[in-house]
């Protein structure tokens, strides 16, 4: 009888345990359970669109320099974008290649946003439609991809980007 | 006839985006909005969500089929992106859990009718 009661016991713990580590791991640990991370290790997709600059067609191999390459994607009604900026021109700074992507943004704005915070892109790729952003798995702005110099996707940081992320890539140079 | 061919095609043109729209609601349905909390696609406004949209369209009518919209989409955002993921070794608890309880609780019903009796 005792043994039936104690096995009982045990049994109830052994639930109580299953489900608290299940609800730990669900609350605490998969904090980023909705930020896809699935491009990286993944070759970089391609992106053809029309320049900023010079409105015409250009495709990322075509800019790439074979060392490692961020890809930021930006809107200049986007805050957290200019939040960001200052780390941006520190990687440019250091002789990091950076493209930048300009999501659904109108193309006066996007200029006078650089110009008003200086220009960290080597070239900006339009994406009025938002359709680049899909081909690189991206959900908001600002989003940041590190390319290696195999055309690789290495890494990615959604929001703005901070001075860790700044010193991790140029770590990697 | 000239009324006939007019009348067919404005028909068709209807009919044809009818069915896109069909297969896109369905589609987006099933899309989780990776900004919002608990929406799908469908039910969204916010911009990726608008994005996704405008894309299952374009791939409508580009004559892709709902998996291979489904697959494109899995292979950019992960499976996380459905809110009915396929079955897999990553997500097989959450398959089998309800399934399990239920058994698990039904065997205890039926031992405690039992001893009742």
């Amino acid at each position: 009888m005792y043994l039936k009661k104690g096995f009982k016991i045990f049994s109830l713990f052994i639930i109580f345990i299953f489900i608290f580590i299940i609800f730990y791991l669900a609350l605490f640990q998969n904090k980023k359970d909705f930020e896809p991370r699935v491009m990286i290790g993944k070759k970089m997709p391609n992106l053809i669109s029309q320049s900023l600059f010079d409105n015409s067609n250009k495709s990322l191999d075509q800019i790439f320099l074979n060392e490692i390459l961020v890809v930021n994607i930006f809107a200049s009604w986007c805050a957290p974008c200019k939040i960001e900026h200052p780390f941006l021109m520190k990687l440019k700074q250091n002789n990091i290649q950076i493209i930048g992507i300009n999501y659904k943004d109108n193309n006066k704005n996007a200029k006078n946003f650089l110009e008003k915070y200086k220009n960290p892109y080597q070239e900006v790729l339009i994406d009025s439609k938002g359709e680049l952003s899909i081909n690189l798995g991206v959900f908001g702005v600002p989003e940041t991809f590190v390319v290696d110099k195999n055309f690789k996707i290495i890494d990615k940081h959604i929001g703005p980007i901070d001075n860790k992320f700044v010193n991790k890539i140029l770590k990697l140079k | 006839m000239k009324y006939f061919l007019i009348f067919f095609v404005i028909f068709y043109s209807f009919a044809n985006a009818s069915e896109t729209e069909t297969r896109s609601i369905s589609i987006t349905k099933n899309l989780r909005c990776l900004v919002c909390e608990g929406q799908s696609v469908y039910e969204s406004n916010s911009d990726f969500a608008n994005d996704i949209k405008n894309f299952v369209k374009k791939e409508i009518k580009k004559n892709k089929t709902d998996k291979e919209i489904y697959q494109f989409l899995i292979s950019k955002y992960g499976e996380s992106i459905l809110f009915n993921p396929s079955l897999s070794l990553k997500n097989i608890a959450l398959w089998l859990g309800p399934i399990l309880f239920f058994l698990v609780g039904a065997f205890i019903i039926f031992r405690r009718l039992n001893v009742t009796k």
